[in-house]
């Protein structure tokens, strides 16, 4: 197939998925931008409920751990200076552990399994629908 | 008749136990940092139901495929299983959607865009679930994941249908034939006529 043939055959294809994704990249850079904020605060969310604030700006620089319960296990989290992590989770992927150490609202952390998120902010920047 | 329809049958149960298979290894497979991305690899055999067999041949083998996985991986009735639902209804209706109005589009870009819904619906069924839309920051990153994965799926597929293996299925037991177009009185008459007439103009001819 020659590479007029090719644009000829793929052509919709090409601006379809390419506009797709350009709309996709714009996003996913502006998302991770890191957002200045004074506010270190932890709003960890189960389900639809907010279960436990934390002010990370006051938490001292050596790692605390803090024990939840999730919607189907119970979850550890380290607390410490403007960070805070999933040290422990009962579920299978262990996404929300392999996200790390979150200081701003950049990445919230997600685990779909317990129904728990974490994002870390401003009060403000917690959405409820 | 029945006969081919109980060969359709079978290879539709084949089709079923393919994409259950392979729903399983990819449930085996994590994919790390992004949660929920997945390399959707029954989603091979759902479009090449829908493009060699039809439309309600394939969302019967794409929703048997989520209840079967999801009883195998002991998820019915949990978050993961109605994301899944979810995202597979959704994924086939944007398939069925561009195979039959953007006829303009091949499989690989079908694909593309079934794999951007398919994690656009799993993301909105969480947060429709937990109240909450935290989960959609991960949504762009996930639908590039989404478009690599849609391609790589869709030339997979192109080329499982090139092979013609479904197509000579179909062909040799006759099932999921197109109509033929069946010559109409008037005009085989008016073609016969005018060959008649052909046939006397050269035998007038000295």
């Amino acid at each position: 197939m020659t590479s007029k043939d090719f644009f000829h055959k793929y052509l919709w294809d090409i601006i379809v998925v390419g506009a797709l994704t350009l709309v996709s990249g714009g996003f996913a850079i502006y998302l991770a931008i890191p957002k200045n904020s004074n506010e270190h605060i932890a709003n960890v969310s189960k389900d639809s409920t907010v279960i436990l604030s934390i002010d990370l700006s006051v938490e001292s620089a050596t790692v605390r751990e803090v024990a939840i319960q999730g919607a189907m296990t119970p979850m550890t989290l380290g607390v410490k200076k403007n960070a805070i992590c999933v040290l422990e989770s009962g579920c299978r992927t262990h996404d929300c552990i392999y996200a790390g150490w979150v200081s701003d609202s950049t990445h919230p952390i997600v685990c779909a399994y317990n129904h728990v998120s974490i994002q870390v902010g401003p009060k403000s920047l917690y959405i409820t629908v | 008749m029945k006969h081919a329809q109980v060969h359709k049958l079978a290879l539709m149960a084949m089709l079923l136990a393919f994409a259950v298979v392979l729903g399983v290894v990819d449930y085996a497979i994590p994919f790390p940092f992004v949660p929920g991305a997945k390399l959707g690899l029954a989603n091979i055999v759902i479009l090449v139901a829908l493009y060699e067999l039809g439309i309600g041949e394939a969302s019967l083998i794409d929703l048997g495929r989520v209840f079967i996985v999801g009883g195998i991986t002991g998820r019915i009735g949990q978050l993961g299983f109605f994301m899944s639902l979810g995202g597979a209804a959704a994924s086939l209706l944007m398939m069925i959607l561009l195979k039959f109005l953007a006829r303009k589009m091949t499989i690989i870009g079908v694909s593309a865009c079934a794999s951007i819904t398919h994690g656009f619906a799993q993301v909105a069924v969480y947060c429709l679930f937990v109240q909450n839309i935290t989960a959609f920051y991960y949504y762009p990153l996930m639908s590039l994941i989404g478009i690599a994965t849609g391609i790589l799926i869709g030339i997979l597929s192109e080329r499982i249908i090139a092979t013609k293996v479904i197509e000579r299925q179909k062909e040799h037991y006759g099932f999921n034939q197109p109509k033929k177009k069946t010559v109409e009185p008037m005009a085989a008459t008016s073609l016969i006529d005018e060959s008649d007439k052909k046939e006397d103009e050269s035998n007038h001819q000295p």
